[in-house]
């Protein structure tokens, strides 16, 4: 499983990041975002690609299990 | 640490987030109209670029005796949204990602703007007042957003930023309390324009009020005008173009009933009919804007909410603003000036340098990790 950290990274980078591996056709990768904009965003495009995810706050960042 | 698969949930609230972006582009636009009627410069209810512009001039930094006003527009967007994240717990102190080449950004996407003369919010309050001239340049800003997209797909980032200290974040805020007591107060030493664009404004406390509504609403909602094209581009994602189109329906809806629509080129209000320039002008601001990761008015929302790369940015808008003037870089109603026509093309190039140097070009394929 690939793990994508996000963190401190500007929009729309981190949505792009994760376009990037669902394009790739990663079925199981985690993202580790600091945002709560870039998680919502984040969030919304793993929906528009029909992933199922779970999230999970780890001390101040979010982690995104994405599974496709 | 427990784990809900949330799907079901983010659709539900999907929906409302769709009405929620409609209805602060509603307000936005609305508040846009209702400063023009209560003595704002026509199209000119919001103009981000405009009112830094106004405010380098009310602090001396540029002389145009027309253009020097201390908005309290600015003051009210960045203490709302400051504010607003306190509230939420989103006041999230952070720095770091390339300031410079932020600043430099920043400088550019303010001479682009008054090569144009209005930043992306004008750009679509000028539309709904009928300003053909703002269709080349949503031409432009719209061919400039492509250019930043090609080069964010080929990597390009201004790095991370990391976790500062609330103190690094709340001296923006802080500054921005400081200028409202400067326009109250009005020493000898602030300038205030008695002609022109400058002399043009609403009663003090409504300009306050207005920024500090749309402040809240830009923070809840992420509004951003450069988002909008942008992320319908690259993610087919219509979210915050909502909030485009919303401000431009609502205005053009409240320009016809107050009489304020004068569709045509010529002899439209702080503006000018050079369609190139005009063109041109907006590629510098969608493409700068894209690299940056927002529009002005994002820019000074994330400010308020303690990201101080935006500090940087908005601080490189205001030079932008001080230079545009003492250089005679700015258009005026009669046109573009040749040196203003110089730095346009010679901010494109810097901006071709920049996305290119910040890319991943060396990389075979673009790394996901």
């Amino acid at each position: 499983m690939i793990t994508i950290d996000v963190r401190g990274l500007s929009c729309p980078i981190p949505v792009l990041k994760t376009k990037q591996a669902v394009k790739n056709k990663e079925k199981n990768f985690e993202i580790i975002s600091d945002s709560n904009a870039s998680m919502e965003n984040i969030l919304k495009y793993l929906r528009s690609e029909d992933y199922a995810f779970t999230m999970t706050e780890v001390e101040d960042d979010y982690v995104i299990k994405a599974k496709g | 640490m427990c784990c809900t698969f949330i799907n079901k949930f983010k659709e539900d609230i999907g929906m409302g987030e769709k009405k929620s972006i409609v209805l602060a582009g509603g307000i936005v636009g609305l508040i846009g109209v209702a400063l023009v009627m209560l003595g704002n410069p026509a199209n000119m209810g919001f103009c981000i670029a405009c009112f830094l512009r106004d405010i380098a001039g009310a602090l001396g930094l540029q002389r145009a005796g027309v253009v020097q006003y201390m908005r309290p527009e600015i003051m009210g967007l960045v203490l709302g949204s400051f504010l607003i994240a306190i509230s939420k717990k989103e006041f999230n102190v952070r720095g770091g990602s390339s300031p410079i080449i932020r600043f430099a950004l920043g400088v550019m996407v303010m001479i682009g703007a008054l090569m144009f003369l209005g930043c992306p919010l004008r750009l679509i309050l000028r539309l709904a007042g009928g300003d053909l001239n703002a269709v080349l340049g949503l031409v432009g800003f719209t061919g400039g957003i492509l250019c930043g997209i090609y080069f964010l797909n080929k990597g390009f980032s201004l790095k991370r930023s990391y976790k500062l200290l609330k103190t690094e974040g709340i001296i923006f805020p802080t500054v921005n309390l400081g200028l409202i007591y400067l326009v109250v107060v009005a020493p000898a030493f602030i300038f205030f324009s008695t002609k022109g664009p400058g002399a043009m404004h609403a009663p003090l406390l409504i300009s306050l009020a207005a920024g500090l509504i749309v402040g809240v609403l830009a923070q809840r909602t992420r509004l951003c005008l450069v988002g909008g094209i942008r992320d319908y581009i690259l993610f087919k994602d219509s979210y915050l173009l909502l909030g485009f189109i919303s401000i431009l329906v609502v205005t053009f809806i409240g320009n016809m009933t107050f009489g304020f629509f004068n569709l045509g080129f010529a002899g439209q209000p702080v503006a000018h009919v050079d369609g190139l320039w005009n063109f041109l002008g907006m590629v510098v601001v969608g493409w700068g804007s894209v690299l940056l990761g927002g529009c002005p008015l994002r820019q000074l929302i994330l400010a308020g909410e303690g990201n101080t790369d935006s500090v940087v940015t908005v601080l490189g808008l205001l030079f932008g603003g001080a230079i545009a003037h003492n250089f005679s870089l700015a258009s005026s109603p009669k046109g573009p000036s040749a040196n203003g026509q110089i730095a346009v093309i010679v901010c494109i190039f810097i901006l071709l340098f920049i996305s290119y140097f910040n890319s991943e070009f060396l990389n075979k394929k673009v790394e996901v990790k």
